[in-house]
């Protein structure tokens, strides 16, 4: 056969509406079923090769046979956070007593972005790897990319997790990798001028900044060869939709995805083709959501804490690991996926949250209504800080360059009132001049916690 | 495709590869093997079926 008349996969497969139709569109019934005995194993398997696991088992005096049903599991296996690692890690480089299989079997190490202090150290198996890559690839086909498409990595290649893992998902998925490691903005614009790949792999906020850039270039990205964009490690264009309409403009491309992931978990919940929120990869991790003052499990529809167990992390697994992060669960989709849905994908932070005047405000709340107002630029900041006991909010935020200084004023003062017509709350608003805020080619920062040291949680996963 | 046949022959092509592996003594050989080992596990985990958490994990 001549390599031209090769195909890259079937037609049958072509035509498939998910990546993994028997996947994506299993019933609860039969999830629920293999959560229970996947679930069953790896306590059992913890328990046997991980020494915190058992002794944190020991001290409550569970059993791996004591966990019957999920509900079993959800009461009688305790939490896990971040730190206990991260201390654990600390007393005992690199891994500590977290490890559950002989450092033979790791072969890959990487860490999380350790923007907020030190990072968690994570270590990969072979078959790790294989399986954190496969979580991209739902995104990828639910986005419209194919194996066909080409992916450009505009970012450095350090040891954060995130990165490597949207390369494996490429390999996974069929996709050609371009490597963008080294250049600076310019450069990538240069790169994706000369290499003409059709996805854009980065945060969302790099993807704009890279728009901004060519801009000021003379390039206009409208025109160039890329399609689609993806983006994770922020809230991107499933959370905030006027983001998505932005980034869509700025590239001239058909789509946006985003995933939703956890560095030391897995890139666990994929877009889908409607873009109203992500879906927990079930074959990967097992979900649930609760009050996270009561510990106990919110109703569907309702906003709680996600907890997540990851079954695709051999290496150092992680048990109902309560990762901070508020979700409103639906069990259902026009989009055909059983799998958990988490509207809007991530709605905000526990740790995240504060309360003006009786008011319970979340940042993308506040992300949400500035990405709508005209003349606000997608750079800005919010700064919590406290007043005699009581939590305030400012948004410090650029105009457009097209805003002249002197309707900056109208601009903060139309802000202030969009947002208290819509949260209820009346936050300080203040303008700073186009290009004063700074700009990050990996996770923008855009939340700044000034209140005392007691009041403050870790910001960043 | 019909579910149950796949699966049917994954779990035959498997069993193939271990008994390869058993006599094997070529790491080269052996290394792939196993790789394709992982692969075919993950597509029975992905199929829905109960499967062990790490194919070295299985009792032979």
């Amino acid at each position: 056969m001549k390599a031209d008349e090769l195909k890259k996969y079937s037609a049958g497969s072509k035509e498939s509406p998910f990546w993994n139709v028997i996947a994506e569109t299993m019933p609860r019934e039969k999830l629920n079923d293999l959560h229970l005995k996947r679930l069953q194993k790896l306590v059992h398997y913890v328990s046997e090769n991980s020494a915190f696991y058992r002794s944190r088992f020991k001290e409550i005096g569970l059993e791996p046979g004591d966990i019957k049903t999920l509900d079993d599991y959800k009461k009688k296996v305790p939490f896990t956070d971040k730190d206990d690692f991260l201390e654990l890690q600390s007393k005992s480089p690199p891994y500590g007593p977290t490890q559950a299989m002989p450092a033979e079997f790791i072969a890959h190490h990487a860490e999380t972005s350790g923007t907020t202090g030190a990072p968690l150290a994570i270590p990969y198996s072979l078959y790790d790897t294989m399986r954190y890559g496969e979580s991209w690839c739902p995104a990828f086909w639910a986005t419209g990319i194919r194996p066909t498409d080409s992916f450009y990595f505009a970012f450095g290649w350090g040891n954060f997790a995130g990165f490597w893992s949207a390369y494996w998902g490429v390999r996974r998925f069929g996709g050609k990798v371009i490597s963008g490691g080294g250049l600076n903005t310019e450069g990538h614009i240069s790169a994706i001028q000369r290499l003409k790949p059709t996805v854009i792999i980065s945060t969302p906020t790099f993807a704009l900044r890279l728009a901004a850039v060519a801009k000021e270039m003379g390039v206009n990205l409208e025109d160039s060869s890329v399609n689609y964009t993806m983006h994770a490690g922020e809230p991107g264009p499933t959370a905030l939709p006027a983001m998505k309409k932005e980034i869509l403009e700025a590239w001239g491309a058909q789509n946006a995805g985003e995933l939703l992931g956890i560095a030391e978990i897995d890139a666990f919940a994929p877009c889908n083709s409607i873009g109203d929120g992500v879906h927990v990869d079930e074959m990967s991790v097992y979900s649930w959501v609760i009050d996270p003052d009561s510990g106990k499990e919110v109703s569907e529809g309702e906003i709680g804490e996600h907890v997540v167990t990851s079954y695709t992390n051999g290496t150092q697994p992680l048990l109902n690991y309560r990762t901070h992060d508020l979700v409103r669960p639906r069990y259902s989709c026009p989009s055909g996926r059983t799998w958990l849905k988490f509207e809007g994908s991530v709605l905000g932070r526990t740790d995240f949250m504060i309360t003006l005047r009786g008011t319970n405000v979340y940042p993308t709340a506040v992300e949400n209504i500035l990405g709508d107002i005209d003349g606000v630029s997608s750079n800005y900041e919010l700064h919590m800080t406290q007043d005699q006991g009581n939590d305030e909010m400012e948004i410090k935020f650029e105009p457009e360059t097209v805003i002249p200084e002197t309707k900056w004023f109208e601009l903060s003062n139309k802000v202030q009132q969009v947002v208290r017509d819509n949260l209820k709350v009346r936050m300080k608003v203040t303008p700073s001049p186009p290009s004063s805020l700074p700009r990050y080619d990996l996770k923008t920062k855009r939340v700044f916690d000034h209140r005392p040291k007691e009041f403050q949680r870790a910001m960043d996963r | 495709m019909d579910i149950d046949i796949a699966t049917e022959k994954i779990i035959a092509a498997r069993s193939l590869i271990k008994e390869v592996l058993i006599e094997c003594d070529v790491p080269m050989v052996e290394g792939a093997l196993d790789e394709a080992d992982l692969n075919l596990h993950w597509i029975l985990w992905n199929l829905g079926v109960d499967v062990e958490l790490h194919p070295k994990l299985e009792k032979n």
